[in-house]
């Protein structure tokens, strides 16, 4: 039998959705269908017609144009991806298409110095070392021994060779970084929060969920992402990313660390449908251009939920 | 601090007469040790000065790509063959499916031909699949258990 999410459960988290979302019955209906699968190619091993060519002959398959990504229409076993050939030979990542955003925000190129704070599994550390060529070099760091098996796992089998994995609290190392004086010109700060947009495919999160975890969260993100501004380099780009929906973990980051710091919004185009962020919460009216931050709903492209927000210093 | 031991410029260049014989010409990067045996490679922007300069100051816990194991020969990684595909056009057995079946799922193998007792790439179509150690007919499998394919 499948299982079910009873929102009943936590009739607040059901209030704040009806609050956020004007179309919030599409949300809840979204839970009652199969997400897409979705897969990334990755092109340090292999095109992604060479891989289409493969993955035809086994799945069915199709083709996210202007995208890494490829979605897997085909009902599959539990486990078959990862098990596939393709995928020990490290021709794709298994990863939501709204996942993919952040780096394509960020776009590092090949001469890139590139931090990813809280980088486990990897799935974005990948993605930029893919659009890097393996050239210019990462950090990648995150905290906790299990999620660094994890995060290295995933570098080799992806054949990344540019990237130094560190094991460090993400804002002892901005510190040791800005007394070394090295900067970096794109940084990505995807900190844990409370993934409300990832719930559809994780009933655990949903279990989880509480409002003072997410208060709790909003302080750990403003201070990882005010202390990464410590080593953005005078030209650089940073991007804030969050699977989760709630403004306390995005408009409100952005809000202080636009008030707090001397930066400003960079203004991006994603792919795929995304939404403005909103205009206020709870009665507060956010005092930034909304308009460039990006929200992703689960309903928009059966995905993952998700927020990005593009930051540098302002000129 | 982790210990980080880059190849001396001898062992450099034995290493690249050892990988010449599978075709491999260029590699351009860092070559260095993190444990005994096991060689990696890093392409990262940074000169060797620079990164122990981090491995002083930051708590690191691993660079670049495994590469290779230098054991008994040269032992390329699955990931390393994949780097250079493009250069690679000796020593390399074909398999048909059934073979490649068995070797992805771990186990040995027996091929057609016996070969001198040497380390070998294995192909299944274009595809690298691992390298293994070949003694007469016989070839010993070293996918790491968590790569292997049960079902494909």
């Amino acid at each position: 039998m499948e299982k079910t999410i009873d929102f009943k459960k936590k009739p607040e988290f059901v209030e704040r959705i009806k609050s956020l979302i004007p179309d919030y019955e599409e949300f809840f209906k979204c839970f009652q269908r199969r997400q897409k699968v979705f897969i990334r190619v990755n092109t340090l091993k292999i095109s992604k017609q060479e891989l289409i060519e493969k993955l035809n002959k086994k799945w069915d398959i199709l083709d996210i144009k202007g995208t890494p990504a490829i979605e897997v229409i085909s009902n599959l076993k539990a486990g078959e991806l990862g098990s596939s050939l393709e995928h020990q030979l490290g021709y794709f990542y298994v990863q939501d298409l709204s996942s993919m955003m952040p780096i394509i925000a960020l776009n590092p190129k090949k001469d890139d110095s590139f931090l990813d704070l809280c980088a486990s599994p990897g799935s974005k550390t990948t993605q930029a070392a893919m659009l890097m060529e393996n050239q210019g070099v990462i950090i990648a760091n995150d905290q906790n021994f299990e999620r660094i098996k994890t995060l290295n796992a995933n570098i080799q089998r992806m054949g990344v060779t540019n990237t130094i994995i560190t094991r460090m609290d993400s804002v002892q190392l901005c510190k040791s970084l800005e007394q070394l004086k090295i900067s970096f010109n794109k940084i990505l700060v995807d900190p844990s929060c409370s993934g409300e947009g990832t719930i559809r495919n994780d009933f655990s999160t949903f279990e989880i969920w509480d409002i003072k975890r997410i208060k709790s969260l909003a302080s750990q993100q403003k201070a990882i992402l005010g202390n990464a501004l410590r080593v953005l380099s005078k030209n650089g780009e940073i991007v804030y990313s969050t699977c989760t929906l709630s403004p306390e973990e995005n408009e409100e980051v952005i809000e202080y660390i636009t008030k707090k710091f001397n930066t400003e919004l960079v203004s991006f185009n994603l792919p795929i449908k995304s939404r403005p962020g909103i205009k206020e919460w709870e009665g507060y009216k956010f005092d930034f251009d909304v308009s460039k931050v990006h929200r992703i709903y689960p309903q928009d492209n059966d995905s993952e939920g998700f927020f990005i927000a593009k930051l540098r210093w302002s000129k | 601090m982790i210990k980080i031991t880059f190849l001396k410029s001898k062992e450099k260049k034995v290493l690249l007469n050892s990988l010449k014989s599978y075709g491999i010409e260029k590699i351009n990067a860092h070559f260095l040790m993190l444990g005994k045996n096991k060689i990696r490679i890093f392409t990262g922007n940074l000169s060797k000065k620079e990164i122990e300069k981090l491995n002083q100051f930051l708590r690191i816990d691993n660079l670049g790509l495994y590469l290779c194991n230098k054991e008994k020969g040269i032992r390329l990684s699955m990931d390393a063959l994949h780097l250079f595909k493009e250069q690679i056009n000796q020593k390399i057995i074909d398999l048909n499916q059934e073979q490649a079946k068995k070797f992805l799922s771990g186990k040995e193998i027996e091929i057609d031909v016996s070969l001198p007792q040497d380390f070998y790439v294995l192909r299944f179509g274009k595809d690298f699949i691992g390298m293994g150690f070949v003694s007469g007919r016989n070839v010993l499998n070293f996918i790491p258990r968590g790569r292997r394919v049960y079902s494909n």
